[in-house]
């Protein structure tokens, strides 16, 4: 039951995503035009650790209710398949003995997904980090060991444990090497929140804002203009650095500095699986595509590339747009939708 | 104070956000944490120490309860594990009585009296409240609003109360297994015990689009794929799909407790697809119930060849799953198929969309013990709305209103002959206004208000329904009999008659006159450029309703109908000032208030334009000659020309008793003294026979 959980675990993200959808539904009794005018239903909670919000074009409460509860349950499914989090989950199981039998279909499309997005990136990307992760997180949350050359040996060692490529998939189990772990982090919720859309569009729902951690805007606003996203300034907590026009796409970012483990701001809650901490490209990075899990492994990858590549991979890639927010909330884009 | 600020702001409606600490404690004292809304019945559970110990709802998002203005509004209340209310607190509202008028303190105390009703008794309203359940008193001067908070609590609270097996007659309900009676295909396929999913390569194609996979070299209408599922293990579905031997050999198979499915599929794309026969799983559905996902194997697969219903189509692919117990699967619960389709890209990556097939299993092979639902539960409550259950509560009310209409509409029709017996007219509305505002206005709290005309035209620009307006049947009728009455003979019907505060300004100036008060003539120019004032609070009230409906109940103030009538001048000392300095007014001006100042008035005049009949007569020699009936005129609606001015009129026929009297009306005591002359001269004859000409 997600009411039982712990809310917002140390590691999770920022939000650095400002939805604009309150406005639609406050304006709406005085738009002019259509006699009979749709209504808005919202919710609001907690999922998957943190603060979210689905807002749906729609007439019919009652409809809207059922579909908000086939979306609440499919949320609950997925976090029971990738949540770190949650004790007895798939991964959690899979990371503890190495082996999952009869992987379910989720745990099948996240796998190959992060596995094109790591080959694409060079390995920016890789939910096999885990190990690395570890040592990290272990190192600043007790400082113990005051003396560099221990953590960079385990460091060092770590490393040798990091490889999607190692990883065997296949529908009959996934299987890890010896101290091998994965972590969905950089993926999951942008896989739930594609998951999320697809429920609610088999629910008969075709204009929804969703809000789980990345955003999804399928369709329209109740008045028929596109969802308003606006990427937080990095460094202000309340401006905005920049406005996206949303329709039928999702949105994820990532903040290299959003949780940062060191004063000089070297380590933070974004590892590169090499190993290194490196200058970053942007203070944050959004990446925009019709799959919400892609634009997720890409904004994750993203903001651990040192600064050249990433701006190179950034220009490089078909499909997908890219915006950085620089430290001085300079805006750089990169890329076009479709 | 934070019910008023939200109430100011016009919230539009309230979202399933978590209650606060202060609210939890005050729906649910003793709770220390709350969870989050969900459910196809949205509660969210209060925990002591980890313990569930009842569940916090909102009446809007669980049943979508409406005002009496049509407007959200929204009760949070909590409900124990045994089923009774642990509080409740008024969220937000649009209720334009509870706005102004009604104090906050007994707004809360009545909202919060919800606490310790027991839903398990059976009652619906106050009225058929006997088993003593205690449903509070209604607020006096504010009864519609007090029984949709009511309803809306109770219901909302069985609502949910049921759904959480509070009510316990969820735990209860099982699958048939037993039941068979030959169905064919169709008729399972119309009933939802077979679920369908059709997709065409049209469908698959947008959900991939814009990444690049390599498109289909077929028509987009062409069939992906048809896929159906049904649970099969209730006889009347599994046997009738599968055919009697079918059917039994599946059972043979399976443990008392499991379950099986049958999926079918024709078009291009196979569900089985080939990795089952290698891996022994299949790697393109999957089972999805709840937060549980379900990985089909071959253990659970059984081939079929082909379905025992006559009816049933051809499919090139069929199968049935076992599921067993340790699966969890829940064969009451909906459940789902999940497709993965997958597409190469034209670079040669593999991407992959999921597809649901959603199965709900129809309630006729859900068997529910004898009892069950029994309890507290009216069988036709889910479905009678509350307005009737208020109707037949108010049946003699709304009888006696019907009479009173009766007659009304008996005095109109046959005016001529009741103003030619003065007596019988006087005291005819003497006795009307007196009923008009001691029964209707006084007992009954009918007054028409403006704020009725702004919320019904707000209703017809947003979404207009019958029950908010059957919510209070003595105002519905009235609205009803007065709209008609406005097309006919202009809106006086109303003001003259039907109105409890004209009564009210009418009777007390008939006192002022018995006790020799003076009477002011407004001089008639000054008089006629006062008329607009009343149509300009209109026009401005409706206005500002155009742009926020809160602050126009607030001006409708103007009208002092609410001190005078609802409340019964029990009310903060400006307002009662204000409705006396008009009825002072009205000692001196009669009917001050109607003439000059009631937006109501005004906003029914402006249709009453339409209206049909002219009943009221006049002479040729009226304002010419004598002007009598325009200075005997209860409102001065007679022009000096004579002319009745219909949008002033009231119709309370005064000038039409004059009019008949051959005492007053000068033309008539010219012919009468004319009569009795022509009679004293002949010195016989039969006065009987002298009547009108």
């Amino acid at each position: 039951m997600m009411e039982g959980r712990t809310p917002v675990p140390s590691t999770g993200r920022r939000r650095f995503l400002h939805l604009f959808a309150a406005g639609a539904a406050m304006l709406m009794p005085r738009a002019a035009g259509a006699a009979r005018r749709h209504g808005t239903v919202e919710w609001t909670g907690i999922a998957l650790g943190a603060e979210a919000g689905i807002t749906l074009v729609a007439d019919d409460r009652t409809a809207a209710n059922r579909a908000l509860a086939a979306v609440l349950a499919e949320v609950e499914r997925l976090e029971s398949e990738f949540s770190l989090f949650v004790h007895g989950s798939a991964i959690d199981r899979l990371n503890r003995s190495g082996r999952l039998d009869a992987p379910s279909l989720d745990m099948l499309r996240i796998l190959r997904l992060s596995r094109r997005v790591a080959e694409i990136t060079g390995g920016a990307f890789d939910p096999s980090i885990q190990p690395l992760w570890r040592v990290v997180a272990d190192h600043f949350a007790t400082r113990s060991t005051a003396d560099g050359r221990g953590f960079e040996f385990r460091i060092a060692e770590a490393r040798q444990r990091v490889g999607l490529r190692r990883i065997g998939i296949s529908p009959r189990s996934i299987r890890l090497d010896d101290g091998m772990a994965l972590t969905f982090n950089g993926i999951a919720q942008g896989y739930i929140t594609d998951r999320a859309a697809g429920i609610l569009r088999q629910h008969g729902f075709g204009n929804v804002l969703i809000d789980l951690g990345e955003i999804a805007a399928i369709g329209r606003r109740a008045d028929g203009a596109p969802w308003s996203v606006g990427i937080r300034d990095p460094w202000d907590p309340v401006g905005l650095a920049h406005r996206i026009p949303m329709a039928d796409t999702a949105a994820a970012t990532s903040a290299p500095y959003g949780l940062t483990f060191d004063e000089a701001g070297r380590w933070s809650h974004l590892l590169s699986p090499d190993g290194k901490p490196v200058a970053k490209a942007a203070a944050s990075v959004t990446v925009i595509h019709p799959s919400a899990a892609v634009a997720d492994a890409f904004s994750t990858a993203l903001a651990v590339m040192p600064a050249t590549r990433a701006r190179m991979l950034a220009a490089g890639l078909r499909g997908i747009e890219t915006v950085l927010v620089g430290p001085e909330g300079k805006v750089e884009r990169f890329g076009n939708r479709g | 104070m934070g019910l008023i600020v939200a109430l100011l702001a016009g919230r539009a409606h309230a979202d399933t956000s978590a209650p606060s600490m202060e609210e939890l404690a005050q729906v649910l004292p003793g709770a220390d944490r709350v969870g989050v809304f969900q459910g196809d019945v949205p509660a969210a559970p209060a925990y002591r120490a980890d313990e569930v110990v009842g569940y916090v709802f909102s009446t809007y998002d669980t049943i979508g309860s409406v005002g009496y203005s049509g407007k959200p509004l929204d009760v949070l209340a909590g409900v124990d594990t045994a089923g009774r209310i642990t509080g409740a607190y008024l969220r937000s509202h649009s209720e334009p009585i509870l706005i102004i008028g009604i104090g906050h303190d007994e707004l809360e105390r009545y909202v919060s009296a919800f606490r310790g009703i027991d839903l398990t008794a059976r009652f619906r309203t106050k009225a058929d409240d006997e088993s003593g359940s205690g449903l509070p008193d209604a607020i006096s001067g504010a009864t519609v609003s007090s029984a949709v908070i009511a309803d809306s609590v109770v219901r909302a609270g069985r609502n949910v109360a049921r759904s959480r097996g509070i009510l316990g007659d969820q735990g209860a309900a099982r699958l048939d297994r037993e039941t068979f009676e030959p169905m064919t295909w169709q008729a399972l396929m119309d009933q939802g015990a077979i679920a369908r999913l059709d997709l065409d390569h049209g469908a698959v194609a947008e959900r991939f689009a814009g990444t690049g996979v390599t498109p289909f070299d077929v028509a987009p209408e062409a069939p992906f794929i048809e896929l159906r599922a049904a649970l099969v293990t209730p006889p009347a579905i599994g046997q009738n799909l599968l055919g009697k031997g079918a059917y039994n050999r599946l059972l043979a198979t399976m443990a008392s407790e499991d379950q099986a499915i049958l999926i079918a599929a024709n078009g291009r794309y196979s569900f089985k697809g080939t990795s089952w026969i290698r891996d022994g799983v299949f790697d393109r559905i999957q089972i999805v119930q709840g937060s549980r996902s379900i990985q089909l194997t071959r253990d659970m697969h059984g081939t079929v060849r082909s379905l025992g219903a006559d009816d049933a189509p051809e499919f090139r692919e069929l199968a049935t799953f076992v599921l067993p117990a340790s699966t969890g699967f829940d064969p009451l619960k909906p459940w789902r198929v999940d497709l993965m389709v997958t597409r190469e890209t034209e670079s040669g990556t593999e991407l992959s969309a999921l597809f649901g097939l959603e199965y709900r299993l129809p309630d006729a092979y859900i068997v529910r013990p004898a009892g069950a639902g029994e309890v507290g539960d009216a069988p036709d409550e889910a479905s009678a709305p509350l307005w009737q259950s208020v109707w037949i509560d108010q049946a003699p009310e709304i009888a006696l209103l019907v009479t009173m209409l009766a007659v009304l509409t008996t005095v109109l029709v046959f005016q001529d002959w009741i103003v030619r017996r003065k007596r019988l007219y006087e005291r005819l509305r003497l006795g009307f206004l007196l009923v008009t505002l001691g029964w209707l206005g006084w007992y009954a709290g009918a007054q028409l208000s403006v704020v009725n005309v702004l919320t019904f035209i707000h209703a017809l620009m947003t979404d207009f329904r019958w029950d908010y307006f059957l919510l209070d049947p003595l105002m519905f009728v009235l609205w009803s009999y007065v709209a008609v009455a406005l097309l006919f003979w202009g809106r006086g019907v109303f003001c003259g008659w039907l109105c409890p505060f004209g009564a009210l300004q009418e009777l007390l100036n008939k006192a002022a006159r018995a006790l020799r008060v003076p009477q002011i003539k407004v001089p008639f120019g000054l008089h006629e450029r006062l008329w607009p004032i009343k149509y300009i609070i209109f026009i401005g009230l409706f206005a500002l309703s155009l742009n926020e409906v809160n602050h126009a109940l607030v001006v409708s103030e103007v009208e002092p109908f609410k001190t005078a009538i609802s409340l019964k001048f029990v009310r903060a000392w400006p307002f009662v000032l204000y409705a006396g300095l008009l009825l002072v007014a009205g000692l001196f001006i009669e009917r001050f208030f109607c003439r000059y100042l009631c937006p109501l008035g005004g906003a029914l005049a402006i249709p009453a334009r339409l209206r049909m009949f002219d009943w009221l007569k006049r002479r040729f020699q009226c304002g010419a000659e004598c002007a009598i009936c325009a200075r005997e005129c209860t409102v001065q609606a007679i022009h000096p020309n004579g002319q009745i001015n219909p949008n002033e009129c009231i119709h309370c026929l005064q000038c039409q008793a004059i009019y008949a009297d051959d005492h007053l009306c000068p033309p008539l005591v010219a012919l009468r003294k004319r009569r009795e002359k022509r009679l004293a001269l002949a010195g016989t004859g039969t006065p009987a026979s002298a009547g009108d000409e």
